[in-house]
């Protein structure tokens, strides 16, 4: 085996010319596939970071309350209990919320827009603490200082909000301004509220947008609601990537306690009312999601981006496996009289087999290994860079200010065993032609 | 030898070499093929797209070229931006000056005004329209009908019980909705209707301002409507086409409804999903047996089946309970189990079913939440932050043709300029006049622009306005919602003159051009017109109008470059490799014509010539490949499978075509990339020496 690999590798050293541009185009090609799948990795964790921070926990217990059939409010009562229960049975837990949804519009002097308040209880919400950066004056008003101003901790006071800052350009407020938000509540009523700017925060892409954060109990009042009710009860794990499975279990647990579930439906809330309103159910029925349902209408980008990158490394590897095949062939004819040779001192075919193989998966290995390795180094410099994207599309699509790349080790090493198994099998043929001759043919070949 | 003589000679060589050469052009020409193959493909794709997009923008509301006020705080995005409402793009305050002026610029066939803004609407409810009948009754003396509705009133008033007590259990508001409960049981009383013959007006009143306003329809759907000059539109928008109802005559108000609109929002789910469902299967080629998400569609349709039931009158349900026992061959006599049992639809019967839908269940039952002719109300913010609303007749629906189901074609409703100005909050002549009056009384002062709004308030009978500010939470506690809900009371309104609608407001207009392939030469013309009369405009094209949008046009022109590029690049390495490794083996021809007295320009040349041939034969067979391709692609067209793709090919498949450039462009890049890749090899084979040759080395 051993010297197989010898052998294969001097080949490769010999033929260098031919090495070099093989294993450029082939290193070209990982690095392109790891840069690619950098930036779909780079907007899972973005999208997962805006989910779990503005609308969603890792598994959400949410539900509906319908007063007729024809009706849908995204309310669940008796909140106290199911966190009993929720906590009871998750033992990865490691932080639980339970937040108010709201729609409304905004309204300042000078500008207006549509968004879904959320009721938080500030004291709860360590998480959103950690995860919230407040943005400078400057960052949202011409001529502001380079200081921040508000205090998310005094959105523990009535007639507070929060808001980013994207938002606040938009009404042209600071901190301190008055907005009111105004809510449809039904048979044609809006209740309105005043409430205070406590705080500013940075924007995570479009997503927050649509979302501003007011005290629970201000949400209360809009929609005149009893105490120990809520919109959804949001449990943040130990291991997000369990969140399917506690979801699972959790459902098997409420059910248990008598609790009416809705089928598992993977949407996000506000998706859903059409579909409740129209079913003949009247009461409560509890709703379980994980955090990509609640933002299930974005996952295109993801496959979007995903089909793109599989089908241009497709054609690039189908023009790759041609030229392999080729170069490999050509190699196999000009060292005929070589194999001859080996073959007539006692080399098995198996062997001569190996050895071309060998030479492809080596030339593989190694160039996709490089490929791949600086694949990660410029997305590591780019990650840290945090380059600002200067297109409005582009930061909508990946949802970020910045541009973010974010890959595994697993998946490079994915990308790596794959490339080179496919360089190994556009050797293939070409090798077991070289392992079918005859050594005395092979021999008198004129070269 | 003379230079004919020489090239003629190189020529023979070549074309000679080609065929000696077999698998190293075998392959440089499957990869050239396959490279200009894909170019034609992807360029006439792109052009496909771009050039179906461009129209879905254009075509619709865009108009070519788009100005707005120049101080304006927000970018103009006619599809929205990245907010839910609607930017802040200033406001144009006397159109006619723009229009006069612009359409005075070469090339400018016509300017019309605009203005987009989003709305709730709100219909007449069941019970509604019971009182109404029971109205008339009263007043016919009609005692058959006055029994009937009695039990219909009656029937709804035991239905808005038990959900006002299923309320009280989760609002905190007990009293109220005692009180209301109250309300509600007054009208169940027999009292109640004993006293209706006696004293008909106090007890219709009671069930109008006590009862009525209790019901809650509302479908929470938003309307995004395109305040503009109706028939100006229609004339210079010219795939504009009424698909039901009529144009809103000249001088009058009202609404046209966007036909996608009106078949995905206002329809009824149930026709709606199966719509969906069937589309899926027939026109994406899916199977509900094996797709999960279908199946999921399929058991939630199921569970919609209220949404038919609930609209059956008795004798309608007769009907059909009938026809669908014989229909679906089932003995069940219950019409909720026999909808279900229909809604489960699979593979084999989703075509049968659907049609079934259509001339059976869907006649029977209200199909849309709104008919064309119906009055419904819109609500919307003004400026300012006041709620006001406005009865509106929907005269039709509309669509543009070549754009049905287009994604952003479909995204606006029309609504005349006037109506948009009142819900807007600007003064209309109206509103003048009586602001005049008002001004007249009062007798002393000026009441300006910006808060005639609130002078005005309560005062005007068609538009109920509400200031949302300043004020505490549930403000229409006590205030009658009646005006809220659509009712046939529609006020009389003047009819208006064209100087009226030309003479106002607008948010933005668009110019259409008479020969759109000259919009850059346009452009500074416009540009010009702008700043010499002073308009105070801004001036944008129709991709910077349509925000988002436009600029995802331009990514996927820059990714798909940015893939063939790449694509090239690594072509490009590859067959500079095989040439090489070629050349190489060739070795002794090369000494032995170099020994032969062949110059180094002659061994060159003969090497691009090869390349030359070789890369004309394989990129005119890629690009003929491609054009079939396209030609056949463009009869049977591409499936839009996501939605994505839906948006993109503006409709539900793409038929592209391919023009000669796109082919032209992929042969002379096939050519191009080939003699890039020849060089090298081929200045190699020059520094070959005779004497290697000659020796037999390789």
């Amino acid at each position: 085996m051993g010297s197989i690999l010898i052998i294969a590798y001097r080949n490769l050293l010999q033929a260098k010319r031919r090495t070099i541009l093989l294993a450029t185009a082939l290193a070209l090609v990982a690095m392109l596939m790891t840069l690619l799948m950098s930036l779909a990795g780079g907007l899972r964790n973005t999208m997962i970071r805006n989910a779990t921070a503005l609308v969603s926990g890792h598994v959400n217990i949410g539900g509906f309350y319908k007063s007729k059939p024809s009706e849908a409010w995204p309310m669940i009562t008796g909140v106290d209990e199911i966190r009993k229960i929720a906590a009871e049975h998750t033992p990865d837990l490691v932080h639980m919320v339970d937040r108010d949804r709201a729609w409304a519009k905004i309204v300042s002097d000078q500008g207006s827009f549509y968004a879904s308040p959320s009721g938080i209880d500030i004291t709860e919400e360590k998480r959103l603490f950690d995860l919230i950066q407040l943005a400078e004056e400057s960052e949202y008003k011409t001529g502001g200082r380079k200081m921040v101003l508000g205090d998310l901790k005094k959105l523990a006071e009535p007639h507070t909000a929060m808001i980013f800052a994207d938002q606040a350009k938009r009404l042209k407020v600071q901190i301190g301004d008055m907005v009111t938000i105004s809510a449809p509540t039904g048979s044609g009523r809006v209740n309105t509220i005043d409430v205070t700017i406590v705080a500013i925060a940075r924007d995570f892409g479009f997503m927050s947008n649509w979302n501003i954060f007011i005290p629970k109990k201000d949400v209360r009042i809009l929609y005149q609601i009893v105490e120990d009710s809520s919109s959804v009860v949001m449990l943040y794990l130990k291991d997000p990537e369990k969140a399917q499975e506690v979801m699972g279990r959790l459902r098997g647990v409420f059910e248990k306690k008598g609790y009416v579930l809705m089928d598992h439906e993977p949407n996000p809330f506000f998706m859903k009312f059409e579909t409740v309103s129209g079913e003949d159910w009247t009461g409560q029925k509890l709703d379980l999601t994980i955090w990509s349902d609640e933002v299930s209408y974005v996952k295109w980008v993801v496959t979007a981006l995903d089909g793109l990158s599989y089908l241009l490394v497709g054609i690039l590897m189908v023009i790759i496996a041609v030229g392999i095949m080729n170069s490999m062939w050509i190699s196999v004819r000009e060292r005929t009289r070589e194999v001859g040779t080996i073959r007539a001192i006692g080399m098995g075919r198996l062997k001569v087999l190996g050895l071309f193989l060998g030479e492809a998966l080596m030339l593989g290995l190694f160039a996709t290994s490089l490929g791949s390795a600086l694949g990660v180094c410029v997305c590591e410099i780019v990650d840290t860079a945090s380059w600002r994207i200067p297109y409005d599309a582009v930061r909508a699509l990946l949802m970020s200010q910045v541009l973010h790349l974010s890959i595994s080790f697993w998946q490079v090493v994915k990308i790596v065993v794959t490339f080179t198994c496919i360089v190994g099998l556009s050797a293939c043929w070409p090798a077991f032609k070289a392992s079918r001759m005859q050594p005395v043919t092979a021999i008198h070949h004129a070269g | 030898m003379n230079l004919a003589g020489r090239f003629g000679v190189i020529s023979k060589l070549a074309w000679r070499n080609l065929f000696s050469n077999k698998g190293k052009n075998i392959i440089v020409g499957l990869i050239m093929c396959f490279g200009s193959f894909l170019v034609v493909l992807g360029t006439s794709l792109l052009d496909s797209i771009e050039r179906s997009m461009t129209r879905s923008v254009t075509a619709s509301i865009a108009g070519h070229f788009q100005v707005y006020d120049q101080d304006a705080q927000d970018d103009l995005a006619l599809f929205g931006g990245g907010f839910m409402g609607t930017e802040d793009i200033g406001s144009i305050p006397d159109f006619a000056r723009v229009k006069t002026t612009l359409v005075e610029v070469p090339n400018v066939k016509a300017v019309v005004p605009m203005g987009i803004e989003m709305a709730e609407f709100y219909l007449q409810t069941e019970l509604d329209k019971n009182i109404e009948k029971l109205r008339l009754a009263v007043s016919n003396r009609d005692l058959d009908g006055m029994q009937r509705l009695e039990e219909k009133i009656r029937t709804q008033a035991k239905m808005l019980k038990q959900e006002l007590i299923n309320r009280k259990a989760v609002l905190d508001i007990r009293e109220e909705i005692e009180a209301q409960i109250g309300y509600v049981d007054v009208v169940l009383s027999d009292e109640f209707w004993r006293m209706l013959p006696s004293e008909p007006e106090k007890q219709l009143m009671f069930l109008d301002t006590k009862m009525a306003p209790l019901v809650d329809e509302y479908e929470h759907v938003f309307l995004r409507y395109l305040g503009t000059d109706l028939h100006e539109f229609a004339k210079h928008f010219n795939t504009f086409e009424i698909v039901q109802g009529q144009m809103v005559p000249q001088g009058e108000r009202g609404l046209l409804i966007n036909q996608d609109f009106y078949n995905d929002v206002v329809r009824n789910r149930v026709a709606r999903q199966l719509d969906d469902l069937y589309r899926e299967v027939y026109e994406k080629g899916k199977k509900i047996a094996t797709d999960a998400v279908l199946q999921n569609q399929v058991e939630r349709l199921v569970r919609q089946y209220r949404r038919i039931t609930f609209q059956l009158e008795s004798r309608q349900a007769e009907i059909l309970t009938t026809e669908l026992g014989n229909y679906l061959q089932s003995p069940k006599d219950n019409i909720e189990e026999l909808i279900q049992e229909f809604l489960r639809v699979d593979d084999a019967n989703i075509a049968d079913r659907h049609a079934f839908f259509f001339e059976n269940i869907a006649p029977k039952i209200k199909l849309y939440l709104f008919d064309v002719g119906d009055v419904i109300t819109i609500r919307t913010y003004t400026k300012s932050g006041y709620i006001k609303s406005v009865n509106i007749k929907v005269f039709g629906t509309f669509k543009f043709k070549g754009l049905e189901r287009s994604i952003l074609a479909g995204s606006h409703n029309l609504i005349d300029m006037l109506t948009f100005r009142d819900l807007y909050g600007k003064m209309t002549r109206d509103k003048l006049a009586e602001l005049e009056t008002i001004r007249n009384e009062v007798g002393l002062r000026e009441v300006p622009a910006d808060t005639a709004e609130e002078d005005l308030f309560g005062e005007v009978d068609r538009v109920e306005a509400e200031k949302a500010q300043d004020r505490g939470f549930d403000e229409f506690a006590d205030v009658d919602l009646k005006p809220l809900r659509a009712n046939d009371r529609l006020i009389e309104l003047p009819r208006y003159t064209q100087a009226e609608i030309d003479h106002g407001l607008a948010l933005n207009a668009a110019v259409v051009l008479e020969d759109p392939d000259k919009m850059s030469q346009t452009r500074p013309l416009l540009e010009k017109a702008i700043k010499e009369n002073g308009l105070g405009l801004k001036l944008v094209d129709w991709q910077q109008a349509s925000g988002i949008v436009g600029q995802l046009v331009v990514l996927v022109r820059i990714v798909l470059y940015v893939a063939t590029f790449i694509i090239f690049v690594v072509a490009l390495v590859i067959i500079n490799n095989t040439m090489i490794m070629a050349t190489m083996e060739r070795m002794i021809e090369i000494g032995t014509i170099r020994a032969m007295g062949g110059y180094r320009s002659f061994v060159m040349l003969m090497f691009l010539l090869e390349t030359l041939m070789l890369s004309m034969g394989a990129g005119l067979l890629g690009t003929l490949l491609g054009a079939g391709f396209v030609k056949h692609l463009g009869r049977e067209g591409i499936p839009a499978v996501h939605d994505f793709l839906v948006f993109m090919f503006s409709g539900p498949r793409l038929y592209p075509s391919v023009g000669a450039h796109n082919l032209i462009f992929a042969w002379m890049v096939v050519l191009v990339v080939c003699l890039l890749a020849t060089f090298y090899p081929a200045f190699i084979a020059t520094r070959i020496q005779p004497i290697v040759a000659m020796q037999g080395k390789e």
